[in-house]
């Protein structure tokens, strides 16, 4: 078991260097922003004196040099201490944590639908007719190039706005669920599509599927036991990007269909320059997309018994 | 105190950015339907979510707006601008203008049931200055504040350094309004996150989760309401919700479809929709205080010429511009402050001084401006006519459309356009720029002494971006603050209005006007002095 602990230490030293990464780049680009950052914590509508503005200095620890800022930012950070926000004047990790779930929420069923709509897809347009291809691929085209803005708007136009299906944002109605999910998860869904169509039509034409054929298994079968398998793999590597866009997504969908969340915060925090909360964001972020690594290279394993040579399970 | 609300958010600098979302509003909308009727409930959509919910730290409009139905004030100031007895029953001013002596009606108890007495006045001015607050606002309200003495259970005097006239109004806004001292302790940060608001007002702060909406519930018990308010005894509305939803199109559809009963700024380009349909109404108001204009250093290099400032003045075509830009949202302005702004507007400048590109072009000539560049602009001495402007954020709309309106006169405008606020309110405080475009709601003609008086330069925290140093409008000015009889207040500060036009010191653009469409079966959903609507008075058809 000795290299399987090496192994995790490996891993985790490395997701501690790319969160600390991330940490310290957060730190240092809002460093770089010229001028006094009192400023920032009042904005200009604001009625403030002298003695005001000293009081906010040292109450984020703006009077301290900046390897000291540094350090003690860092030793919080170790500590899940993200800081004060300085526009909502709350703890940043409360705030985040309080925001985590709704967010959570949406991205969890995006991806459900997302994964479930590309291989359904998938499986239904890679046979030998070639005309549902096309049909699909022009609506991927379509679905991958339309801002979710605009999408998001024209689904609640259409279903809560004219048919009044569903509700048009969150009141604590599962029904308000429904359209952000969908708008998450189809420009998703249609890459997905895209890629995993490619590979399952590669692997459709690998001399196992002749075998799997030659057994006497359904169509069906052939290529969702056994060629899926193949096309899953490409699709996996895509993780990254996928974490990044249901984030980014969730900025927009969060705003168009006014749900609590991650996104909303975000947004909030950028237009009022709330850098203790921009920062806190930024770690979070990086938090997600090492946690989303080490569940795709595990998912990796599970999907490719080739790949699982070192724990003596042989290759197929 | 209105427009406060997006104008803070970047600052003041996005006061620069002048597309500054105009405050909400409720004219009033009650017409027919039938007696008033107790009970219901309804939801209201706003374009923006507090950051911080304690008004006492908080500078923003939109906190003002939501806390307003659970706190209450020592004083009311009705739509009309009166001042009216509150949770004080009367006061007496003393001591030439530096003492206010609070007699508290009797009865009055916070949500949590302990009383509003003389000791929880004190217990809130002390909160509002003390330094732990890190307050924005309410303690700059406060101006020349000294201290606050129970004088016995319900009397309460509050003492100011210098004659402070402003201070009733200010004692009549939610960031000087009062809450429970228990809840105080709770700390800055409690307060803040808007779960733990106790106060007197007519409803009681329910449930709130942050990004999507605030409940409210009725206090069964209220019985304190102002004359003004329009209704008197516990709320109609059993309860009512504040739904957040910053996207506009969202925020309307969900007006048009029913599924909110009123909505605030739908975007000027909807407002028709929204009048069309025969479910809905719309009802809107001009916020008070100083309207949206262009303050031009007086000290820069080229407005230090009077001559130059007013061909800019006259150079404009405002008229135009803010109809085609606004489409009706929006008003031309004449004068620094707004028309809705009580006892102080001076209405005898309309008119004064219209768009006449003639005169702006022999200004400009006498100046010495007579050169012209190749792409039009005017020059001197080999130096092109350009007017610095700095922006946070994007240039607006508006500034883009005064740009082009000067391009005709010669004069280049620089939307000197940046989004980094430090970096712009360094060039505030270095009074390197030729003009600020800016505006800021409050219901009282002082807001004319930030902007006018000599001591308020922008790196002590004014805002007083002509740089102006006029003796004589800070003579007028400090008359006012002094002065308790509103008629010397009103004619002191018509006199710097005028004054501040005739020097060219400001070119006032546009008064913004705060909206809200309304489903006909809510009544009585009408606009306070601030132009933000008031839920105590209003009531709902049964569904």
């Amino acid at each position: 078991m000795r290299p399987v602990v090496r192994q995790v230490a490996v891993r985790l030293g490395g997701a501690l260097l790319v969160v600390w990464g991330a940490a310290s780049c957060a730190f240092l680009v809002l460093q770089l922003v010229p001028g006094d950052p009192v400023r920032a914590v009042v904005g200009a509508n604001a009625l403030v004196d002298a003695g005001q503005r000293e009081e906010i200095r040292h109450h984020y620890g703006l009077d301290r040099p900046l390897p000291v800022q540094y350090v003690t930012y860092l030793g919080h950070l170790l500590t899940g201490d993200l800081g004060d926000s300085y526009q909502l004047q709350q703890p940043v990790s409360g705030v985040l944590a309080q925001q985590l779930r709704p967010t959570a929420e949406l991205a969890l069923y995006a991806t459900l639908l997302a994964v479930l709509l590309a291989v359904v897809v998938t499986v239904a347009t890679s046979g030998r007719a070639r005309w549902p291809r096309r049909l699909s691929a022009v609506v991927e085209l379509v679905v991958v190039s339309t801002p979710s803005f605009w999408l998001g708007i024209m689904l609640l136009t259409l279903f809560s706005f004219r048919l009044g299906w569903l509700p048009v944002s969150d009141s604590g109605d599962v029904r308000s669920l429904v359209l952000p999910v969908i708008t998450l998860a189809l420009p998703i869904a249609a890459v997905l599509t895209q890629v995993m169509r490619e590979g399952l039509l590669d692997a459709l034409r690998s001399p196992f599927v002749l075998t799997a054929r030659a057994r006497g298994l359904t169509e069906p079968a052939v290529r969702s036991r056994h060629a899926l398998r193949h096309a899953a793999l490409p699709a996996l590597t895509l993780a990254g990007w996928f974490t990044g866009t249901l984030l980014s997504g969730a900025v927009v969908v969060e705003n168009v269909f006014a749900r609590s969340g991650i996104g909303r915060v975000t947004l909030q925090a950028v237009t009022s320059r709330d850098l203790p909360l921009v920062q806190g964001v930024v770690a979070l972020s990086a938090v997600v997309f090492v946690a989303v690594g080490t569940v795709v290279e595990l998912l990796c394993l599970a999907v490719d018994p080739r790949l699982r040579g070192a724990t003596g399970v042989k290759a197929a | 105190m209105q427009l406060r609300r997006t104008v803070r958010r970047a600052a003041l600098l996005s006061a620069l950015v002048l597309a500054a979302v105009p405050a909400c509003s409720a004219g009033g909308s009650s017409s027919a339907g039938g007696a008033p009727h107790s009970g219901g409930s309804l939801v209201y959509a706003t374009n923006q979510e507090p950051d911080c919910w304690d008004p006492h730290t908080s500078a923003q409009d939109i906190t003002a707006f939501v806390q307003r139905p659970v706190f209450d004030s020592l004083v009311y100031q009705a739509p009309n601008g009166d001042l009216e007895p509150w949770l004080a029953e009367k006061w007496t001013i003393g001591d030439g203008g530096r003492s206010y002596v609070f007699t508290l009606r009797r009865g009055v108890t916070f949500h949590d049931g302990t009383p509003v007495d003389a000791a929880a006045v004190k217990a809130n001015l002390d909160h509002i200055t003390a330094r732990s607050t890190r307050s924005q606002y309410a303690a700059g309200l406060l101006g020349p504040y000294r201290d606050t003495t129970v004088k016995s259970r319900y009397v309460v005097e509050v003492r100011f350094t210098r004659p402070y006239a402003p201070f009733l109004q200010a004692a009549g806004t939610t960031y000087l309004g009062i809450e429970s001292p228990a809840s105080l302790k709770a700390g800055a940060d409690k307060l803040c996150a808007g779960t733990t608001a106790v106060g007197s007002g007519p409803f009681k702060a329910a449930s709130y989760v942050r990004g999507q909406q605030r409940g409210y519930t009725r206090n069964a018990a209220y019985a304190w309401a102002p004359s003004g308010a329009g209704h008197s005894g516990p709320a109609r509305l059993s309860s009512f919700t504040i739904r957040f939803i910053t996207e506009d199109a969202t925020r309307v559809g969900a007006l048009t479809s029913g599924q909110v009963d009123a909505a605030a700024e739908p975007p000027a380009q909807q407002i028709g929709t929204v009048k069309r349909d025969a479910r809905l109404s719309v009802v809107s108001k001009d916020v008070p205080g100083a309207v949206d204009a262009f303050y031009l250093n007086t000290r820069s290099t080229l407005f230090s010429d009077i001559r130059v400032r007013r061909a800019f003045q006259h150079a404009v075509d405002l008229d135009t511009v803010v109809r085609s830009v606004f489409q009706g949202t929006a008003s031309r302005a004449w004068s620094a402050l707004s028309p809705t702004t009580p006892h102080s507007y001076d209405a005898s400048l309309k008119n004064s001084w219209p768009y006449d590109p003639k005169l702006a072009a022999r200004l400009l000539d006498q100046a010495g401006w007579t050169g012209r560049d190749s792409q039009g602009y005017r020059t001197k001495n080999g130096r092109t006519l350009t007017v610095v402007a700095p922006v946070y954020g994007e240039p607006s709309l508006f500034s883009q459309a005064v740009q082009g309106s000067l391009k005709k006169a010669g004069i280049e405008l620089d939307l000197a356009a940046s989004t980094d606020a430090t970096e712009v309110s360094t060039l505030l405080d270095k009074g390197k720029y030729d003009l600020v475009e800016t505006s800021w709601a409050r219901a009282d003609g002082d807001i004319l002494g930030h902007f006018f008086l000599s001591s308020q330069t922008s790196e002590g925290g004014g805002h007083n971006f002509s740089r102006l140093a006029d003796p004589q409008v800070d003579t007028w000015l400090e008359q006012a603050e002094a002065a308790q009889d509103p008629e010397a207040r009103e004619a002191a500060y018509a006199k710097v209005q005028r004054r501040t036009i005739d020097q060219a010191v400001v070119v006032p653009a546009y008064v913004v006007r705060s909206t809200v469409g309304v489903n006909k079966r809510v009544h009585g959903l009408r606009l306070g002095i601030s132009a933000w609507p008031e839920f105590y008075p209003a009531w709902v058809e049964a569904r």
